[in-house]
């Protein structure tokens, strides 16, 4: 097996003679997702009605980041030549020339199978099945099938991103809640502008590579359009568990403040026509505040259920 | 192989084998917690 070495890589030893660094091996699991992905998923744990013993609930959301973890190297395993053509990613192990791809392949399937196993094992056979098809929507679904293909590969391919609420409540109550379920739809219609707006300013790293993202194929200005769309929808699914009155207060005054600001935020790169990135503040600005608006409103929805119960 | 690449190789193992042991005993400590929490239920 032959794997690409960029020509600027340093690579002393043949990675067919060097083991993995564990290092590596920890960074096929994309870390920094993981983050938002846990916190979600624990944040549906904790606003599901019920109890889980402690360390029931500690193995639920480590199956989680394992489950995410090893979907995160197989991705980095079937995408390793695009990563290549990519800035952002050409330095992870596999395009670096620092690992075999039998290695990550190896790592992701038994992470992935080890995750399920432990969760099933510690909480409930929903929450485990849960994740597997959370695990096989992001490998075959989007990675293999959607992201080569179309410019619609994140807005379904979102979905494998929203299942962690599902998850973290199932492990509590053993099925799925109308919340988790609003949730879920938050999550799914939030990946749009939030990978478009990253887009937006990564385009030429996506144009190098083929990848068929929406700034690549439609444009500029179809893709700021779609942001604005897609968070107007985002919106509605934000304000959906107040109004279905699934939360009280503290959640809908924080959805609301939330989606405003959003909103605030998507209009104005909707109206922008800019398409040199190192003039993209509103659009850097707008990606890294998408992360912190999931991060608040699921905060908010834990905080709105300890309210309700005391 | 040079001596240096050796040696290289060996702290890579040994760093690989450290770690392994590390996930290995936090997996025994969590499924011997899990056997107790589903017992106590």
């Amino acid at each position: 097996m032959t794997i690409s070495v960029p020509a600027n890589a340093f690579t002393p030893i043949d990675p067919a003679l060097m083991p993995a660094d564990w290092r590596d091996l920890v960074a096929l699991t994309k870390p920094r997702v993981l983050t938002l992905v846990v916190f979600i998923g624990l944040c549906g744990m904790l606003a599901a009605p019920g109890h889980i013993h402690p360390i029931l609930g500690f193995a639920a959301i480590l199956g989680i980041a394992l489950g995410a973890g090893g979907a995160g190297a197989l991705n980095q395993w079937y995408e390793a030549d695009r990563d290549l053509l990519m800035k952002r990613t050409a330095n992870r192990p596999l395009p670096a020339g620092r690992m075999l791809r039998e290695t990550a392949l190896h790592f992701g399937v038994g992470l992935s199978v080890f995750s399920v196993l432990l969760t099933g094992l510690a909480t409930n056979w929903l929450a485990a099945g849960i994740l597997a098809v959370s695990i096989a929507f992001y490998v075959f679904v989007y990675t293999m099938w959607l992201k080569p293909r179309t410019p619609q590969n994140i807005v379904i391919g979102g979905a494998a991103g929203a299942f962690p609420p599902l998850i973290g409540w199932a492990a509590v109550t053993g099925d799925i809640g109308m919340l988790p379920l609003a949730l879920f739809f938050l999550v799914f219609f939030w990946t749009p502008p939030h990978f478009w707006a990253l887009s937006l300013f990564v385009r030429m790293d996506y144009a190098n590579a083929g990848i068929p993202m929406l700034p690549v194929v439609a444009g500029e200005v179809v893709t700021r359009r779609q942001i604005l769309f897609y968070t107007s929808i985002m919106g509605v699914a934000a304000m959906a568990p107040v109004l279905l009155g699934l939360t009280g207060l503290v959640y809908g005054i924080t959805a609301l403040v939330g989606t405003l600001v959003f909103a605030a935020m998507a209009l104005q790169v909707s109206l922008r026509r800019e398409d040199d990135p190192a003039n993209m503040k509103p659009e850097r600005r707008l990606f890294k505040y998408s992360m912190l608006y999931l991060f608040i409103l699921f905060g908010a929805v834990v905080a709105d259920r300890w309210v309700l119960a005391a | 192989m040079t001596p240096e690449e050796q040696r290289a190789i060996r702290a890579r193992q040994r760093s690989r084998s450290i770690a392994t042991a590390v996930v290995l005993i936090a997996m025994v400590i969590l499924f011997f917690g899990i056997t107790l929490a589903k017992l106590s239920h």
